[in-house]
């Protein structure tokens, strides 16, 4: 991304690094559910991954 | 960057926005098994234990009902047992009724002859009252009689003694005379002549022949003594079958009194002449028919 292109102007367009800012969003937005999932299945059966037995 | 590339990361972006979205909202509103397990297990549990808990009730219950049970066979058989007693009871009770109902009846009818029975002593006592009355009445009369020559009797008495007395002064007044006589007689030479009064002869009242009265018992004493007149008065009459002429002798103690001869009866004395007079008797002396 140069900033020459913008300044010939042909038409407007969204630099770069907007699309790294959505990415990094979206990752931020999966990661803090990924930890809120595993927080809720912590606190709710006591494990992460492991299923507990019945009885 | 390519367009598709730019298309991708949005379209990228936007799901996983979404999708995180999604799932945030699904882990937050998911149900805590767990927690639902663990409540699922302690109602179990007390669900166990009322079970035990009732399971003992149960238990003991069934032995309180086979105890009582027991008890109340027990208490039935011995019901029975004086129900049948008292069935018994009752047959003989009835059996007893059936018996004094029929005594009952007897007795019913014997009152009415006994009934009969009474008219005819009622009859029988107005009678015996009639006659009674005219008795008493005969008796008054007797009485009234005997008083009255009773009363003659001491008047009679009363003018003996005093004849008796002016016979005294008359043979003592005699007597001087006869000495008076014999003194003069004396002096001049002669003897005086021994004379007789001339008295006639006084009998006492003599008992008549004694009624025999050894086998009569009877018994009383002394009421009241006239030993000028020598009579006397005994406290039973003819209601204790005393008669006239009967002979009573007199005692005081184990010493022999007198005979006491029945002139007169009333009906709860006698008065009689006195008889082989030992001692002059006493009121209070005891008098019977035997000794």
């Amino acid at each position: 991304m140069s900033p020459s292109g913008q300044t010939r102007g042909k038409k407007a367009t969204v630099p770069d690094n907007v699309y790294t800012v959505l990415l990094a969003a979206a990752f931020l937005a999966t990661l803090g559910t990924v930890i809120f999932t595993l927080s809720m299945c912590y606190v709710q059966y006591g494990a992460l991954f492991k299923a507990s037995s019945p009885f | 960057m390519s367009t598709l590339t730019k298309v991708l990361v949005i379209l990228l972006s936007i799901s996983a926005v979404f999708l995180c979205a999604a799932v945030v909202t699904y882990v937050a509103s998911a149900d805590n098994y767990k927690q639902r397990y663990e409540s699922q297990r302690n109602g179990l549990s007390a669900a166990q234990q009322r079970e035990r808990q009732a399971q003992d009730d149960l238990n003991a219950a069934k032995q309180e009902y086979d105890r009582k049970e027991a008890s109340l066979s027990t208490q039935i058989t011995a019901l029975k047992t004086q129900n049948e007693q008292f069935t018994a009871n009752l047959t003989e009770k009835d059996r007893q009724v059936s018996q004094l109902t029929a005594r009952l009846e007897s007795i019913a009818k014997d009152g009415q002859n006994v009934a009969i029975a009474m008219d005819n002593n009622q009859r029988i006592l107005d009678n015996t009252l009639a006659e009674l009355n005219k008795v008493q009445a005969e008796k008054i009369k007797l009485d009234k009689e005997l008083k009255e020559t009773t009363a003659t009797l001491m008047e009679k008495m009363s003018v003996i003694d005093t004849l008796k007395t002016q016979n005294e002064r008359l043979v003592a007044e005699k007597a001087d005379l006869d000495k008076k006589i014999s003194q003069l007689m004396t002096q001049y030479g002669k003897t005086a002549p021994v004379t007789a009064p001339v008295v006639s002869r006084q009998d006492m009242v003599q008992p008549a022949a004694a009624t025999t009265t050894s086998n009569i018992g009877l018994k009383g004493v002394v009421t009241a003594v006239d030993a000028k007149n020598s009579l006397a008065e005994i406290s039973i009459g003819s209601a204790n079958g005393v008669r006239q002429d009967m002979k009573f002798h007199v005692t005081r103690g184990a010493e022999f009194v007198c005979d006491i001869l029945i002139l007169d009866v009333d009906a709860d004395r006698a008065v009689g002449i006195l008889d082989l007079v030992r001692q002059q008797p006493r009121v209070g002396d005891a008098v019977s028919t035997n000794l």
